[in-house]
């Protein structure tokens, strides 16, 4: 994908527009550089990558690792002093369920976030520079498609034809 | 989910600008009233830091707390904070997995609460523990002194299941905000506060691929939340249950308090959004039918709660066990009389009003009704901790405790300290949240969803 490819920034009012819009510059073979929106919307991503988010992984992972570090630092260190107290053995499974417990839940709420960061490309340093509307987070959702070379022209038809309330062309840095 | 199905048609009225305008409206300038609170609970928290200064510089002795009852009014405080927080919990993450749409008009200003009340809590143990400076001991790392905290205490799990709950609601909230910061920001002419907000949204854009993970992760958080919230109160209850104290060591702890958590959260829900929404001129967003939801949750874990104290006398009866009998005599008739009846009265026999639709639908009749529950509930846990200790075992070694002008000017400043970082937070961002709100709303136009 070139970086500096000209562009049209389509601004819709509604998503039967938009979806319209993505479908379209699908068919066509039209490149969708980015779509925004106010609010999440199911189709759009189901449009553009029905894959499932894989931050769910991470939060699994992290949160078995939480479990098993719990239950390992409740009995190593138990063992460091092998003492009996109140009564239950040295590694008491019970009482150190809870502690594994708590952990998994942490390090499962860390490791999400982390993956939500990570993949959601925040913080997004290239914000200030970036191609945005502040309507985007009011009512407006917006379709940046790509202009290749004699290209316009059909964009910004398509763009028209499928209502969008504003058209603006748009090259990044 | 733009298609999950509302029930909430009051939504479908409004245009997505209209949601923007009448929410960000709130963060405009503040009225006279709103100082004068503010004030107000600025002047709790200075009584409040000024008898914490006097308990520390003076020893625990400066408190009511003596041989018998060596837990007193600190302890019924976190107790009663920690469950404060469970309705926030409750109403953002459990009623998001089951999809309750009359969730979103109200689970922001919940869930700030949930993170200001655990805040308010968690400053308990290092008062009660009068020697604040040593409370890091409580915390497992590799230390100099070779000593590890010990793993089969319910204090400890406490320390961890506290601590895990602040950072993993505080995580969700934070989350949560990030497309309202964005929305703030977006509304702003250009200078430093639109440079802040825009560092604190993290360069939010609302792209679809931001969409996706933020979408994937919110319902992690709500599914990690939900069980972590059970767990929460189950192991506070521990600290109780695990002892062998009579009135303490019985396995209904953890649902009787998690119950009741919820209870008293809903109610602290309840008091603050009532004035909330008139002052603020949300009343179009945050609704009768909204309270009327909320009542209904309330009157159920009264119901649950009503239950447990009713269990909690059968118990000691059917025991046979003398220490046990003893304690649930001296509950209703002992010293302590008055607070185990404001408890009953509070918490199982006045939420029944709730019963009759016209009580329910009147925001008065809640409002009141709320203030007895938080009342009932702060006594709950004063009942529990002080008469179980109080009349252990040996007619010997019985006791009595009377709460001392410290312990008050603690417990007010709690409550001060508690509002204050409410009132700072509904000045400074959307205590309805934008996204979700337009969410639930129909799509703007026919045919979205196809």
């Amino acid at each position: 994908m070139k970086e500096n490819a000209p562009g049209l920034l389509g601004l819709f009012a509604d998503t039967g527009g938009l979806l319209e819009a993505l479908r379209q510059a699908k068919a066509q073979g039209i490149p969708i550089r980015e779509v925004y929106s106010p609010v999440p919307c199911h189709e759009v991503e189901h449009l553009l990558d029905p894959r499932p988010s894989p931050v769910r992984y991470v939060t699994f992972t992290m949160g078995l690792i939480g479990c098993v570090s719990g239950i390992a630092l409740a009995i190593g260190t138990s063992l460091i002093w092998n003492m009996i107290v109140g009564g239950k053995p040295v590694t008491a499974v019970i009482p150190f369920l809870v502690v594994g417990f708590e952990l998994t839940i942490l390090f499962g709420a860390i490791g999400t976030l982390l993956a939500l960061l990570f993949w959601a490309g925040l913080p997004n340093r290239r914000f200030f520079t970036a191609v945005y509307r502040p309507e985007f987070t009011l009512d407006r959702f917006g379709v940046w498609l790509e202009c290749r070379d004699g290209q316009a022209d059909s964009v910004r038809r398509l763009l028209e034809q499928t209502g969008a309330a504003e058209i603006q062309p748009v090259r990044p840095e | 989910m733009s298609t999950h199905p509302s029930n909430d048609e009051n939504l479908g009225r409004f245009t997505y600008a209209e949601v923007d305008r009448d929410i960000l409206a709130t963060l405009g300038t503040p009225g006279k009233g709103y100082l004068a609170l503010l004030l107000l609970c600025l002047g709790l928290v200075a009584l409040g830091a000024f008898s914490w200064t006097y308990l520390v510089l003076k020893g625990i002795g400066v408190t009511g707390l003596n041989n018998a009852v060596g837990w007193g009014s600190l302890i019924t405080n976190f107790v009663f904070w920690v469950g404060i927080g469970h309705a926030g919990t409750l109403i953002s993450a459990i009623l998001y997995l089951l999809r309750a749409s009359w969730r979103t008009a109200i689970f922001r200003a919940a869930e700030a609460a949930t993170i200001f009340a655990v805040a308010t809590a968690g400053l308990f143990p290092l008062i009660h523990i009068g020697r604040l400076w040593v409370a890091f001991y409580l915390m497992p790392y590799p230390n100099g002194r070779q000593l590890w905290p010990n793993f089969r205490s319910p204090l400890v799990w406490d320390v961890l299941a506290v601590s895990t709950y602040l950072t993993v609601s505080a995580i969700f909230f934070f989350v949560g905000l990030i497309p309202d910061i964005a929305a703030v920001r977006d509304r702003q002419k250009p200078g430093p506060v639109k440079w802040i907000l825009s560092i604190a949204s993290l360069g939010w854009m609302g792209t679809m691929l931001q969409w996706k993970h933020y979408m994937a992760a919110y319902v992690l958080f709500a599914g990690l939340a939900t069980p972590l919230v059970i767990s929460v109160h189950s192991v506070v209850s521990w600290d109780f249950a695990m002892s062998v104290i009579p009135g303490w060591h019985t396995t209904i702890f953890a649902p009787y308090f998690v119950a009741g958590a919820i209870l008293s959260g809903l109610a602290m829900v309840i008091t603050i959004l009532v004035p909330l929404r008139k002052v603020f001129r949300i009343e179009h967003i945050i609704r009768p039918f909204h309270f009327e939801s909320m009542a209904k949750l309330l009157l159920f874990t009264s119901l649950i709660v009503g239950y447990a104290y009713a269990t909690e006398f059968f118990i000691a009866w059917y025991s046979g066990n003398p220490f046990e009998t003893s304690v649930f005599v001296y509950r209703p008739t002992g010293d302590h009389a008055v607070a185990f009846w404001t408890m009953v009265v509070c918490n199982a026999v006045i939420p029944l009003l709730i019963f009759r639709s016209r009580i329910r639908k009147s925001l008065g009749a809640l409002f009141v009704i709320s203030l007895f529950v938080n009342l009932g509930m702060w006594f709950e846990r004063f009942n529990i901790i002080v008469t179980s200790l109080g009349h252990a075992y040996m007619p010997s070694r019985w006791g009595s405790y009377t709460m001392s002008l410290t312990e008050w000017g603690i417990m007010l400043g709690s409550f001060g300290w508690f509002f204050l970082l409410f009132l700072s937070f509904i000045r400074l961002l959307p205590a309805v949240s934008i996204a979700e709100m337009k969410e639930a709303m129909p799509a703007p136009a026919k045919g979205a969803t196809s």
